[in-house]
């Protein structure tokens, strides 16, 4: 790996990450003038994280006042945000932005104080926002299937419920290690919150047995099921499973549920490598390319490779850290990172596709142009979103766990 | 099943307590469902131009008509709205309606704006079964938008709204 370039990256991530905060706290998912000039709980959530890893605690701090106003009266986080703090969802229930929100709320907790946890720990900011973690953890747990006791959503991390509708690995994990940090902060200000550790241990057996296959000795997907309340859910007009491989079924092990090393996540990663590295580009892809849902054209993308290159640096695989590490620093142009990378093939059979099929909508119209105006167009490559600040804030945390193991 | 009972329920409430009040106890339940979700405001934005590119329900209401036709209770709904627009002075803040659910998405989007401090002109609306083009004059002329400004957003989306930011 090109080791001052994988250093320039992490300077010049930190510093875009600083530049593309509002004042009012939100991170934009993508610049002004880009693709998604908004803030998306989700994407503002990682960058919260990766403003924590890069000591920036102050603007996560501001990043978390920003969205912990923004909750829904019914203790939900919606899809996305404008700056002023409004809700501009266009897409329904994605539940792990819920969970997500009380993870990194969880992770600027601990992080704050440094070494002087117990006398400097910022418990004034968790009394302050408490009703809202209250109002969020019981949002969840309304969610919550009795019957299988996992999380309901409609969509997830992909925003697409055709996979994602029913019971999911990465909206059941987010939201269980969301209630587990609202546990931990919540003892630590003396509330009494042993009934959302025993609901949290409840989803979390549930991901583990449920949502874990020992035949494949994979994580799956998800459990299809259309109503949260399908009593019994085997009934369910969708009941099905979702079994094609998915880089999120990593989550337990990257929301800390599990540890890296556990065998049930190195057998996933492992099935995760074999069927999503892309053997044309490099790079990790989030899903199989016959869901031919890739706005831009299938390809990889750069916070999922970030997120397994620390995987990998966490369970000593040096080597496979390096190939993903140094893939994302190759990639980057003039140090800004895509959301993801497609061949000029690929993207003109996507755009093919959804000409065809009429699903071709305006606002992608933009991302088109940008793709095809990029200057890595020539080399045969389509830059989709660019730059993308959760590639960024995912890099960030990648080099950080890669430098202190390694460098 | 649901759907139905509702848009049947409609009728009945008609024929009932008459389509004032039903139209009322819609323009209610619409704020009501507008104060739970929250302020917010959905769909897409151009400037201070707000339009939903995708009619909401639409297939419901389709489903619906497929087998009742268009019952004469909701043409009475939407003649007593476009009523009260008319002699209201404040004629700008009701609906450019082409169909009953356009009562609800009109007052729950208008409500949950009005949270957020920005007031929801409704300039015009398409017709999902016709593809009709309906304005609120008023609404245009508070917004100071022509016929030709508002069908550029019509030609993208079922409603149209002009946002103001609310006085305080």
């Amino acid at each position: 790996m090109n080791l001052p370039k994988a250093h320039k990256l992490y300077e010049e991530s930190v510093k875009i990450l600083k530049q593309n905060q509002h004042p009012n706290g939100g991170f934009y998912a993508s610049p002004p003038g880009t693709r998604y000039p908004f803030i998306y709980p989700r994407d503002h959530s990682v960058a919260i994280m990766g403003a924590i890893s890069a000591g920036l605690m102050n603007q996560a701090k501001l990043g978390l006042e920003f969205i912990l106003n923004a909750q829904k009266p019914v203790g939900e986080f919606s899809q996305r945000y404008d700056v002023e703090g409004n809700d501009a969802s266009y897409k329904e229930l994605q539940i792990d932005g819920t969970g997500l929100v009380l993870y990194s709320l969880g992770k600027y907790f601990k992080s704050s104080g440094g070494s002087f946890f117990e006398e400097m720990a910022d418990r004034e900011f968790i009394e302050k926002h408490w009703s809202t973690v209250e109002k969020a953890v019981d949002f969840i747990l309304a969610n919550k299937n009795e019957e299988v006791d996992l999380v309901h959503t409609i969509n997830s991390i992909h925003e697409f419920p055709a996979y994602e509708h029913g019971f999911e690995i990465y909206a059941n994990s987010a939201c269980c290690a969301g209630i587990f940090a609202a546990v931990e902060m919540g003892e630590a200000i003396g509330k009494d919150v042993s009934g959302w550790h025993d609901e949290a241990e409840k989803i979390k057996e549930a991901i583990l047995t449920r949502l874990y296959s020992p035949r494949r000795r994979s994580f799956i997907k998800c459990i299809r099921v259309k109503d949260k309340s399908s009593k019994p859910i085997g009934y369910d007009s969708f009941a099905s499973n979702v079994i094609d491989v998915d880089v999120v079924e990593h989550a337990p092990a990257y929301f800390g549920l599990i540890d890296e090393n556990d065998i049930k996540n190195i057998s996933t990663v492992k099935r995760i490598h074999e069927n999503l590295w892309d053997k044309e580009i490099g790079g990790m892809n989030r899903y199989p390319e016959l869901w031919n849902r890739n706005n831009g054209g299938y390809g990889p993308w750069c916070h999922f490779t970030c997120q397994m290159a620390s995987h990998y640096v966490d369970v000593d695989n040096h080597d496979r850290a390096e190939l993903y590490l140094s893939w994302i620093v190759d990639i980057a142009h003039n140090y800004h990172l895509p959301e993801h990378v497609s061949t000029i093939e690929r993207f003109e059979m996507w755009l093919e596709d959804y000409t065809n099929a009429s699903i071709l909508r305006d606002s992608k119209l933009e991302m088109i142009k940008q793709a095809r105006e990029h200057p890595k167009w020539k080399d045969g490559l389509a830059y989709i979103t660019f730059p993308l600040i959760w590639a960024h804030a995912e890099y960030i945390r990648a080099y950080s766990n890669y430098s202190s193991k390694y460098l | 099943m649901l759907p139905k009972a509702f848009l049947l329920g409609i009728v009945e409430m008609v024929n009932i307590i008459g389509s004032e009040k039903t139209l009322e106890w819609l323009e209610d339940i619409a704020r009501r469902l507008g104060d739970i979700e929250g302020g917010g405001i959905e769909g897409a934005r151009e400037d201070d131009i707000n339009y939903i590119p995708i009619s909401p329900c639409t297939t419901d209401l389709v489903e619906f008509m497929d087998m009742f036709g268009e019952p004469e209770e909701f043409k009475k709904i939407i003649e007593y709205s476009n009523h009260k627009r008319d002699i209201s002075d404040r004629g700008w803040e009701y609906p450019a309606l082409t169909n009953i659910l356009g009562v609800l998405h009109h007052w729950y989007s208008y409500r949950r704006a009005e949270i957020t401090g920005i007031k929801l002109l409704n300039v015009g609306s398409k017709s999902p079964f016709t593809d009709e083009y309906v304005y609120n004059e008023k609404a245009m002329e508070k917004a100071g938008m022509t016929k030709e400004e508002v069908d550029r957003y019509l030609e993208k989306g079922y409603y149209v709204y002009k946002m103001e930011k609310i006085d305080n």
